[in-house]
């Protein structure tokens, strides 16, 4: 007769254990020993939120610095632009309507069609710059904002992941929910106070993996391990 | 008054303001051209080659237009 009881117990022992290495599972060590959360990298040079991106780097990286995150604004922040841009190569369809344009000799014609669509060559051009240049890194040691203010301006900010003090994960708005985009505001104690993640995609993310970086960190302190 | 003096000093003005608008159009192209380089070197990211032939492409286009204009008015 088999002993329910020690069967029983050894059940719920064994179904513990699987609980605790499912745990386990969601969490690796990497090569120094830190505990990261699992996730898979993700993302092509165009996407707006790229894990653990490939052929990544920055002007003042240090050498064992790791690039964790890569996140500019969401594709779809470039709608505005992008239709504008439509309207604006099919509007010299319309010029011919205008009398003045119609009396002008074919060359002159011509030069200014080309004019315009070189007009909204640059204005498309500009406006994919700014954003695509315009992005965000998180490393294993800081965070950084890359902004190209104007057409020289550079500005580079950046505050050590233990200088953060608090995340807010911002989502404002129908469209910003339906896409999930948002604002990341991060409050440092360096002497940028605040540092804004502006329209990335997957904010309530972003704000996760920067927490499991302060504790990472914080871990690394106590353990002594601190680069 | 003489109708076609004042036609031809239209014309005049209109092809000097048109190739003196296609001569900042080269600067501006330049500039870009520049700002690409400054903003490649200070990111990498991976399409670094597609965006710099791109801007290379525009700011010779913007020559090319230039010139076709010159000769053209």
């Amino acid at each position: 007769m088999p002993n329910i009881f020690v069967s029983d117990l050894k059940g719920s022992a064994s179904r513990e254990d699987v609980r605790v290495k499912e745990k386990l599972d969601v969490t690796e060590k990497d090569s120094e020993g830190t505990t990261q959360t699992k996730r898979e990298p993700s993302g092509s040079p165009l996407s707006g939120f790229c894990y653990y991106p490939n052929g990544v780097d920055f002007v003042n990286r240090e050498d064992k610095e790791k690039i964790i995150l890569l996140l500019r604004s969401h594709p779809i922040v470039n709608l505005r632009w992008i239709l504008l841009g439509l309207v604006m190569s099919v509007a010299p369809v319309f010029f011919l309507f205008f009398p003045f344009f119609e009396k002008l000799p074919s060359s002159y014609q011509n030069v200014l069609i080309i004019i315009w669509y070189m007009i909204t060559f640059a204005f498309v051009f500009e406006e994919f710059l700014m954003w695509f240049f315009h992005v965000n890194i998180v490393t294993d040691e800081r965070i950084i904002e890359v902004d190209f203010v104007s057409i020289f301006a550079r500005e580079i900010t950046d505050a050590n992941i233990d200088q953060i003090q608090d995340v807010t994960a911002q989502i404002i708005g129908g469209l910003w929910t339906f896409f999930n985009y948002g604002n990341v505001i991060i409050q440092t104690a360096s002497e940028v106070p605040r540092i804004t993640f502006e329209k990335v995609p997957k904010p309530d993310e972003v704000a996760k993996i920067l927490r499991e970086l302060r504790v990472e960190e914080e871990v690394e302190k106590l353990e002594g391990r601190v680069r | 008054m003489d109708i076609p003096f004042l036609e031809n000093m239209f014309s005049s003005l209109t092809k000097a303001g048109l190739l003196f608008f296609l001569f900042l159009y080269i600067v501006f192209a330049f500039l870009v051209l520049r700002q690409v380089n400054l903003m490649t070197k200070t990111l990498q990211v991976g399409l670094e080659a597609v965006i710099r032939s791109v801007a290379i492409l525009h700011f010779l286009i913007s020559i090319v237009i230039f010139v076709y204009a010159f000769l053209m008015l």
